[in-house]
Order: structure tokens, then C-alpha cells, then sequence
């Protein structure tokens, strides 16, 4: 008996994203910049989506290491928290001048982590008072459908409700790009995009 | 050969100067003809500017041949040295970041973000020449090494999207008195005043050479001689009064609609000699191109990377017509020397040919009541045979309604580029007067380089 509720439970698990899948719909495309080489960094998100969603429960994290914020570019959902370590051997200070989340962690050493939690949507601009050449960007957005490209400029957006949005980009220097996209259960809309 | 011939048969010179002067000039072909020969067939020519290091690109993306600008050089120049359609993409020396992006949100708090380029942005552009001058008073010519000509130092770049600068240091010209160095322009242009349209009002200070005599672009012809039109000036008064001369002051220049450009402002006047009085000169120039690449470089913006063929076509007509007021006396002279300028600039170019001209009209009050008209007049046909062979014959006149003290002057240039390499040009100009008692013919082989 017991076998058999265990066989029925892990049948359940793996039929589960099959299920998903099929209820929902995925967003996948490139992005390309015009006259740059690197398309990194473009963050793509879904506007309008109804529902009330969950932040994660672990910590994202951005490093600080020889004198850069790594990742760049952090996309995350309201009310996610951010962890803020400092790798180097120097003294590192994160602060944000920007509406969404002003603050200022202060100034601290090697192996410190500090931590913010961002409960309202925007872009927040990270700036490091020690090294003023330092910056980095949280995008925090008001839905979990959101992806950031890669170096090529790939970008794929799961497990989405059936239904019509808006996907939009942001880019640190690029303006931003807007297209009505048909999402449908079981089937991937395929997107081209390029940025000026 | 032929104007010797013509001497000759005038009697102004005899077998054996003929003879000398056809080995002179013979030497001087030979010369050029080895010299080309063994500087195509030797090793390359590494050397680059300043914005040739900067996007890592040939000087002709930018120049017909040194230092004549192209179209798409003189958009380039109109933006204040950034590359049409986005500059940043174009850069391959990452320039040094003085606070990052981000810090204008800090603003006032925080000094606003700017760049530094990545090297020291410093050039050199020489010259080395060879002169033949006539020498009417006995008849005789004389060859001499005019070697070197001039050796100065150019600084160019940008800190940031907004603001350019540009100087220009003769560390050494022969014709100066003293052989003495000599700045020639220094200034820095803000650029977009009003907004993010590139190029569209920009506010320029310092030292430069005026926005009126922008459509001949005298500091980028191809001729070792200045044309007549912008360079000559009135006897009377000791204020330098050619177009050409690099004035202490302000400007506002800017494109509009792409094919519109406009430049007026105030200068202290007087040239080297700056009179400090209140009175500013006054210029303006505005212009219009039809045809070719937009004057801001739009419809010649390179999709991926820049390229250098065929990018001295620009098939088009440029129009222009300028304005300059002159003040140079001091507050309490007794004689006001006030002058003006008017005139009109053409610019037009098809296919391998272009023809470009100026007229300027002058009036220069020389003493109490007495005035002195003056009209200058040069056109120039170059053609193009090859991108690295090109001619150019330029007829020029002066005139004026007293001929006291100033005379009129008619003169025939001709002049050949050999572009050796990119960065390395040589010319051979020959600047004959159509009237001998007017001055002496000068022959000029002449060698440019820069790095």
C-alpha cells in the first residue's frame, strides 16, 4: 500500500510540469542592440499580469568584486530581498539614490554581507560612494515574468497564463521597447527585438 | 617647362638660367617620383591620430585626404567630434569613467558624471618642403629647403557625450618671426544645449577659426597656399583682417532639420593681436546643403562597422552666405577702422568632381571718412582620379577701389596630392601670378604627415 502511495506520489510530481506546460504558455526570443556587440543585460517583463505573487523565499545576491557589482543587472520580484557582499580587500559602500528604494548601507569591509528588501516597483540605481566609477541596477518588477538576457542576447520567459500583454525591455542606455504578445497554453511565441 | 618657355621668349631669362632652372625642376620630379616609388613599395605606415586611435579606423573614414574632410568628417566635426547616429558604439578605446552613469540621479549632491578618453588624446601633424621662388627683381629663381615647414601639436576628444574640445599647438612654423611657437585655436564646445537632437545648438569659448569661415574650410584644404578670398586682408589700420585668422571668443553653431546649419557669435577681433576694447567683431554664416549626406551624417551612418571606400562621394550643392563686422580700434582712436565682410560660399561635388568657391566683398574704413572697397574671389576644381591622386587648379582675385596702398591681384594655382599612405601626403603646387609685377611664381613640393 504504502509502495503504491509513494509510486502515485512521484507519478504526480513528474506529470506536474507536463501539467503546467500545457496550462501555460512561454515567451522565448533575442534580442539584438543595435551597433553593439554584446546584448547582455536587457531585462524583458511582462506588464499587467493579474494575481498577487509570492517573493522567493532565498535571498538574491549581489557581490561586490574587483571593484564591480556583480551581476550588473538584477531583476526581481516585489518584496524580494537582496543580499549586498563585498568580496574585495577594500572598503565598499552600496547606496541608491533612486524613488523606488532610497538607502544607504554604509561603508564596510571584506566577507561583510548586508541586505535590502525592495517592496516597490522600478528601477534602482546601486552606487558604491568609495568608487564612484561602481554601478549596478535592480529592476524590481511587479510579476515573477520577467527574464534578463545573456551575452547573445537569448531570453525565455516560462510558465505564463494563457492571455495578452505587454512585453517590455529596459536597458541601462537604450529606450525602452513595447509589443502586444498573444501567450497561449501549451505553445511558445517566438519574439525578435531590436534596441536603439 | 612652358613658363620657362614664356620667359624666355620675353627675355627674361637666358640659355644658361633656362638651363638651370629646367635641372631644378627636373631634380624636384625626380625627387617626387622616387621618393612616391619607394615610399608605396616599403613598409607600412603605423602611425595614427588622435580619433583614428580612438574608433581604431583609417584617417579616410574622416578625411578625402589630410586634412580635407569628407561628409561624413565634417558631420563628425558638426557634433562635436562624435560619430553620427550614437557615438559610444564606434569607440574601441573604453574611455575612463569619472563616476558612473547612475550619479546624475545624486545630482546636486554629487559632481555630474563625465569620461575622460582612454589615452592622452595628442597628434602631430608636420610638414616638409621644398620651394622654388621666383625672383623677379634679377631674374633669377631660387631653391631653397623649407624643412622643416612646421611641426604642431593637436589635442581633440570629448569628456562625455556633451562637451568637446580641440586645440591646436605650432610648436615651430618657419614664416614666424623668431621661428616662435604659437597657439593657434584652443576651445571647448558644449554641445545639445537643447536636448538630446545631436548637434542642434552647441556653445563654443576660446580660440577658433570663425563660424563664417566655415564653408571653405581653409584649415582643411588640400593647397600648401590659403585661398585669396578668406586670407586677404586691407592695408590700413593694424588689425589683421583675413577670414581665416583664429579669433579669442564665443560662438553658437548648430544643424537644423539635417540640412540647415547656422553659426554666429562675437569675437574680440585684431587676430593674434587681440584689442581689448568693449566692441566685439560680429559673424555669422548660414548654410544649406542639397543632396548627399545629411549635414548631421544621417543617411550615411555606417550600419556595422565604419568603411573607408568611395566615401569621398558625396554627390551635392552646399550654399552658404556669411557676414563679419569688425571693431578693432581702441575705445578712444580717432579713427573707428570698422570693416565688414559679406559674402557667399558654394560647395559642389558629383561623382569624382567637385568645385568649390567663395566671393567676399569688403569695406574697410581706413581713415576719418575714407573707406576702401574690396572684393576677393576664388573658385577650385579638384578632381578626383584615384583616392590617393588628386588634382586641384584654383583661380583667385583681389580687388579694391584704391589702389594706393593695396593692389589687385590675380593668381592660378595648381596643385597635386599623392596620398602615400593614409596619414602621409605629399603635394606639388605650383601658384603662378597672371600678372608678373604682381609677385613672384612659387613652386611647393610639400610633405604631410601626421601621427
Amino acid at each position: 500500500m504504502i509502495k503504491n502511495i509513494f509510486f502515485l506520489i512521484v507519478a504526480v510530481l513528474i506529470a506536474l510540469p507536463a501539467f503546467a506546460d500545457e496550462n501555460t504558455g512561454t515567451i522565448r526570443g533575442e534580442v539584438k542592440i543595435f551597433r553593439e556587440r554584446r546584448f547582455a543585460d536587457v531585462v524583458l517583463y511582462l506588464e499587467d499580469v493579474p494575481g498577487a505573487f509570492k517573493p522567493p523565499a532565498n535571498n538574491l545576491r549581489i557581490d561586490q568584486k574587483n571593484l564591480i557589482f556583480i551581476p550588473h543587472v538584477l531583476p526581481v520580484l516585489v518584496g524580494t530581498t537582496v543580499e549586498f557582499a563585498n568580496s574585495d580587500t577594500v572598503l565598499h559602500n552600496v547606496f541608491s539614490p533612486s524613488k523606488p528604494k532610497k538607502f544607504n548601507l554604509g561603508t564596510y569591509g571584506k566577507d561583510t554581507i548586508k541586505q535590502q528588501t525592495f517592496d516597490k516597483a522600478g528601477k534602482v540605481a546601486l552606487l558604491c560612494n568609495v568608487h564612484t566609477e561602481m554601478s549596478a541596477f535592480i529592476i524590481v518588477l511587479s510579476n515573477p515574468y520577467f527574464s534578463k538576457t545573456g551575452n547573445d542576447g537569448r531570453f525565455t520567459i516560462n510558465n505564463i497564463p494563457p492571455g495578452q500583454y505587454s512585453l517590455k525591455t529596459w536597458h541601462e542606455e537604450k529606450r525602452p521597447y513595447q509589443e502586444k504578445v498573444t501567450v497561449k497554453a501549451g505553445e511558445t511565441t517566438e519574439i525578435k527585438i531590436q534596441l536603439r | 617647362m612652358k613658363l620657362i618657355r614664356t620667359k624666355k621668349k620675353k627675355g627674361i631669362i637666358s640659355d644658361k638660367e633656362e638651363s638651370q632652372m629646367k635641372k631644378v625642376m627636373l631634380c624636384v620630379f625626380l625627387l617626387i617620383i622616387s621618393l612616391v616609388f619607394v615610399g608605396f613599395f616599403s613598409g607600412n605606415a603605423e602611425a595614427i591620430p588622435t580619433f583614428a586611435r580612438k574608433y581604431k579606423t583609417s584617417c579616410s573614414t574622416c578625411h578625402t585626404a589630410i586634412p580635407q574632410r569628407n561628409a561624413f568628417g565634417d558631420a563628425f566635426r558638426r557634433l562635436g567630434f562624435r560619430m553620427p547616429g550614437g557615438d559610444k558604439a564606434f569607440v574601441k578605446e573604453e574611455p575612463v569613467a569619472l563616476g558612473a552613469e547612475a550619479w546624475k540621479e545624486v545630482w546636486p549632491e554629487a559632481i555630474w558624471p563625465g569620461l575622460l578618453p582612454a589615452t592622452v588624446p595628442i597628434s602631430f601633424y608636420g610638414h616638409q618642403r621644398v620651394v622654388w621662388k621666383e625672383d623677379a627683381s634679377s631674374s633669377e629663381g631660387a631653391t631653397y629647403f623649407d624643412a622643416p615647414h612646421e611641426l604642431e601639436m593637436l589635442f581633440g576628444g570629448n569628456w562625455g557625450e556633451r562637451i568637446s574640445f580641440f586645440a591646436e599647438w605650432i610648436l615651430y612654423e618657419k614664416s614666424f618671426a623668431n621661428d616662435k611657437d604659437k597657439l593657434g585655436a584652443m576651445y571647448i564646445q558644449f554641445n545639445d544645449l537643447l536636448g538630446s537632437t545631436p548637434g542642434m545648438l552647441n556653445f563654443k569659448i576660446g580660440r577658433f577659426e570663425t563660424g563664417a569661415a566655415r564653408g571653405l574650410k581653409d584649415d582643411n584644404r588640400l593647397t600648401p597656399s590659403h585661398a585669396m578670398s578668406f586670407d586677404y586682408t586691407v592695408a590700413g589700420g593694424g588689425a589683421d583682417k583675413s577670414l581665416r585668422t583664429k579669433q579669442s571668443g564665443v560662438e553658437f553653431n548648430g544643424i537644423l532639420g539635417s540640412r540647415f546649419e547656422y553659426a554666429f557669435g562675437a569675437v574680440n577681433g585684431g587676430g593674434d593681436n587681440t584689442d581689448s576694447n568693449d566692441a566685439k567683431d560680429l559673424f555669422y554664416r548660414v548654410g544649406f546643403k542639397l543632396g548627399g549626406m545629411g549635414l548631421d551624417g544621417s543617411g550615411g551612418i555606417p550600419k556595422g562597422e565604419l568603411v573607408q571606400k568611395d566615401n569621398w562621394r558625396d554627390d551635392s550643392i552646399t550654399l552658404g552666405t556669411f557676414g563679419y563686422f569688425g571693431y578693432p580700434s581702441a575705445n578712444n582712436a580717432t579713427t573707428e577702422e570698422n570693416y565688414t565682410r559679406f559674402g557667399a560660399d558654394l560647395r559642389l561635388s558629383y561623382s569624382r568632381l567637385a568645385i568649390e568657391g567663395a566671393v567676399v566683398f569688403g569695406n574697410d574704413e581706413v581713415a576719418a571718412g575714407k573707406d576702401i572697397k574690396s572684393t576677393a574671389f576664388n573658385v577650385d576644381l579638384q578632381y578626383l582620379f584615384f583616392p590617393w591622386l588628386i588634382a586641384n587648379v584654383r583661380y583667385e582675385q583681389k580687388s579694391f577701389d584704391d589702389n594706393t596702398s593695396n593692389k589687385d591681384v590675380e593668381a592660378v594655382v595648381a596643385n597635386l596630392t599623392v596620398l602615400q599612405r593614409a596619414n602621409i601626403r605629399w603635394n606639388l603646387e605650383y601658384y603662378t601670378y597672371l600678372e608678373d609685377k604682381d609677385g613672384n611664381d612659387t613652386a611647393k613640393l610639400n610633405i604631410m604627415f601626421a601621427f
